[in-house]
């Protein structure tokens, strides 16, 4: 088990946006997190990345507790993640975008007056693999260009570029493909299937049902802040609760 | 034309030292998005620092004045970490840390006054003949002061464009959260631009009293010129808040060719109220950007 999240609990004044919420993301698939708007789905990101205290609940990353450890601690813990709402670096370039990626993995700042080679050894390092990353995601030509001038389905592309920079092996998707154009979305379920090969764990939110039940071994759905049923995509759909969920207990 | 020299001249000794008081306030906020008043603090610290190094103990400068940088640095550093850090957790964190910056400049100064008592002080230096350059008169040190700043904003620059802590400091200063989510440690990040803004307050503070003379209520003045020419650059941007500073040096000197002397900081604070009511965002500065709420 990849990741374990246990009793979550998290309300916003009277709110409550989660509410003793549990699931478990198996190691190398690939988990939906699906349910209707205000379900908490991109609470519980927050929470898992640290942005967010939980107000009761744990949740375990191989093993490792996470809530007493603060968002950078995590990312560290090879955790990453691309945001709903794109939250790129706007005035920094789509290269240095991705070169920023664990800067303070092992560098320190006297090391850059200090050790000027090995910081310049370190540096090349990444601007490859930056490079490399923006080939995958077909914007090589665009290293240079700073990232907010890139439309809005090119910086879909980058964020999950740059969430694959951290070389994390539990990568969180908020909404991937959210408004980009069939062709992008298409290169994106491509990525994905990709990454699963190379052994990550990937958890997304998603509301395109299509693309979650094409790519997704598992599915967990939330309503109300709570887990309401779990499993393959061909169970979800003839779950009586989740159509409820959607739909409407009348429905 | 020796009269236009002139001011252009005066214009960049004063610009120098605003661009450096801006720079280190600038890089500050661009990671706390706080008006930190106690740079003002930093700034007279370094001056005395090197007062008593140089003048008093009677270090030779070059080791007095590294030292009284470090303690301007060191300075810095110990209020972000002993004061600042603690009022980040504030629900209303803005007003609160305003306030208790400004606390803190206010008792620093008191502390110096303490020390070193209310009369004006001079390093004393022997009053050098001046160079004439295009018609200006210029003193050596006046000289040094004008080379000093931007081959310290060169470095600057270069630090911010070209190393991955430069990089990291960017990315921290466009969104917070994000930056964390990315692995970096945003407390690292305060402690570097704290530090760094200091440093750059103890280097200004040492430029001015080398040029003029040490009061201990120097460094009101000194904050406000750094916070005009920070907005009107562009708050929150190293290169746009230097370059407010310089701006804003001309634009002092050049003024009092048709305005009495007297009217300098009128002039600052005219063009601050000008940027605010009609671009806040500063001469260089972006619309401004959306915040990180989810």
């Amino acid at each position: 088990m990849s990741l374990t999240v246990k009793n979550l609990k998290r309300s916003f004044g009277g709110v409550e946006a989660v509410k003793n919420c549990s699931f478990k993301v198996k190691q190398g698939k690939i988990t939906a997190l699906i349910g209707p708007n205000g379900a908490g789905k991109t609470t519980v990101f927050n929470i898992i990345t640290g942005i967010i205290r939980p107000d009761a609940g744990n949740i375990t990353f191989k093993g490792e507790p996470l809530i007493v450890l603060q968002t950078h601690e995590i990312a560290r813990l090879s955790i990453a993640r691309t945001f709903q709402l794109l939250k790129l670096f706007p005035k920094l370039t789509c290269l240095e975008n991705l070169m920023i990626a664990h800067p303070g993995k092992d560098e320190k700042m006297f090391d850059c007056f200090l050790k000027p080679k090995k910081i310049r050894a370190e540096d090349e390092a990444k601007r490859a693999r930056a490079l490399e990353l923006l080939k995958v995601v077909d914007l090589e030509r665009y290293k240079d260009e700073k990232a907010g001038n890139l439309s809005y389905g090119q910086q879909k592309l980058l964020d999950i570029a740059r969430c694959l920079a951290t070389e994390a092996n539990l990568l969180l998707f908020d909404e991937p493909v959210a408004g980009v154009n069939p062709i992008v979305r298409e290169r994106i379920k491509k990525l994905l299937k990709e990454l699963k090969q190379q052994g990550k764990t990937i958890l997304i939110i998603e509301h395109d049902m299509r693309f979650v039940m094409d790519l997704c071994d598992e599915i967990i759905v939330l309503d109300h802040g709570v887990e309401i049923a779990t499993g393959t995509p061909a169970k979800i759909k003839k779950n009586k609760k989740v159509i409820e969920a959607y739909l409407g207990v009348d429905a | 034309m020796a009269v236009l020299s002139q001011l252009i001249a005066n214009g960049l000794i004063a610009g120098s030292i605003y661009a450096l008081m801006a720079a280190g306030f600038s890089m500050m906020f661009s990671i706390q998005r706080f008006m930190n008043i106690a740079h003002g603090a930093t700034y007279v610290v370094g001056a005395f620092s090197a007062y008593l190094f140089a003048k008093i103990i009677g270090w030779p400068f070059w080791i007095a004045f590294p030292i009284a940088i470090a303690v301007a640095t060191l300075l810095g550093i110990l209020i972000n970490h002993i004061v600042f850090e603690p009022l980040q957790k504030e629900k209303d964190k803005n007003l609160a840390l305003l306030l208790a910056s400004f606390g803190m400049f206010l008792l620093i100064e008191s502390i110096i006054l303490m020390i070193f008592g209310a009369d004006v002080k001079s390093f004393g230096l022997p009053v050098e003949r001046g160079m004439d350059i295009l018609g200006a008169i210029i003193t050596p040190l006046q000289l040094i002061i004008i080379i000093t700043a931007p081959v310290v904003f060169i470095g600057i620059w270069l630090f911010l464009k070209k190393t991955l802590v430069g990089k990291a400091l960017r990315a921290t200063s466009d969104n917070t959260v994000i930056a964390a989510t990315m692995g970096i440690n945003i407390r690292a990040m305060t402690f570097i631009s704290t530090g760094l803004g200091s440093a750059l307050a103890g280097l200004a503070g040492i430029l001015v009293a080398l040029e003029q003379n040490l009061e201990h209520s120097m460094g009101m003045s000194a904050i406000l010129k750094g916070l005009t020419a920070a907005i009107v650059g562009g708050i929150g941007n190293v290169p746009a808040a230097i370059l407010g500073g310089y701006l804003i040096g001309l634009a002092e000197n050049l003024g009092i060719w048709y305005l009495p002397s007297g009217y300098k900081d009128a002039i600052s604070f005219v063009i601050l109220i000008i940027f605010l009511l009609f671009r806040p965002q500063g001469f260089f500065g972006m619309k401004k950007r959306e915040e990180v709420a989810e």
